[in-house]
């Protein structure tokens, strides 16, 4: 009978150089469509 | 007995049956959401197909978005287009074109309009959004923050400013804006791949590290996305905007629409 193994954890990697921006940073494309409005900040002047 | 409360007319196809895609023009008026990815041409159309609903498919009859009190009944559905061009050229409907003359343009608690960087920025649950009818704006702005950000992995990759058709940008103002959508981008962080519950958000992109002809760049375009859209200085000081200072601009899809539509097959 084999021995039971352990799967081990990996931790995607926050490298810059080896991960692209949109697995390092929230991707503003995906937020919600009231907070995509907001992004525009019709506060602050065009 | 199941099936016999709709109108034939407005039946809704199978769980199984695809849907075809019908362009606003053509499309009976209903109840138009620009947030959800729908291909459709018209910058203007688009708009106004936001500010308009039907309240009575059986008549046809259409009011603004915030009201049920109808402003017209043609007896027949119309459509996006017919209806449009109806409010556009029809003396009756002055009125109705005289309130799509003078729109809010921010939602929520008024505010104090901000001309440079706050010395002590207070942190707020809502700050003020542009209303539902300027989705495609907000979208068009959201999709050069995401293309700039396509430089933190390219530095050398090409991210062009606005030369010409708007009015200059000073390096004060960049960093207004720059500060002001790096407000909303850290306001609300969405866990990888939109998968809750498991996974750790991710953090907010730090737009200060784009590099300065970036968010030069992403400054310009946003001036250019409001003129886009027929609101400059005077409308974002009057806090109102106009349906009919929108381009017509007949062929316009937004990018986030042509960037996520998928064809039923």
């Amino acid at each position: 009978m084999p021995a039971p193994t352990v799967t081990p954890t990996i931790t995607p990697t926050t490298e810059p150089a080896t991960t692209p921006w949109p697995e390092r940073y929230t991707d503003p494309a995906r937020i919600c469509p009231q907070q995509r409005r907001e992004g525009a900040s019709p506060d602050v002047e065009p | 007995m199941a099936g016999l409360w709709f109108d034939a007319g407005f039946a809704h196809p199978s769980a199984t049956q695809p849907v075809a895609f019908v362009p606003l023009a053509g499309r009976e008026v209903g109840s138009f959401d620009p947030s959800r990815v729908d291909p459709s041409p018209g910058r203007r159309l688009r708009v106004f197909a936001t500010l308009v609903h039907c309240v009575d498919p059986a008549t046809g009859a259409v009011a603004l978005r915030e009201s049920h009190q109808a402003f017209i009944t043609p007896g027949r559905p119309l459509t996006y287009l017919e209806l449009y061009e109806t409010v556009a050229n029809d003396d009756a409907h002055s009125a109705i074109r005289e309130a799509l003359s003078a729109l809010p343009l921010r939602l929520g608690q008024p505010k104090p309009l901000l001309t440079e960087l706050p010395e002590s920025p207070q942190w707020s649950a809502r700050d003020p959004d542009l209303p539902p009818a300027l989705q495609d704006l907000g979208d068009e702005i959201n999709e050069d923050i995401r293309e700039a950000l396509d430089t933190l992995d390219n530095p050398e990759s090409y991210y062009p400013g606005i030369d010409s058709g708007i009015a200059p940008v000073t390096d004060e103002h960049v960093k207004l804006v720059i500060w002001a959508m790096q407000r909303e981008l850290n306001r609300e962080l969405r866990p990888q791949e939109g998968h809750y519950g498991g996974s750790p958000p991710l953090p907010a992109a730090p737009l200060e590290e784009l590099q300065w002809p970036v968010q030069r760049a992403l400054a310009e375009r946003r001036r250019l996305r409001f003129s886009q859209w027929g609101i400059f200085k005077e409308q974002w000081e009057k806090g109102a905007w106009s349906l009919w200072d929108v381009p017509l601009d007949p062929e316009y899809v937004s990018r986030r629409a042509q960037r996520l539509y998928q064809p039923v097959k």
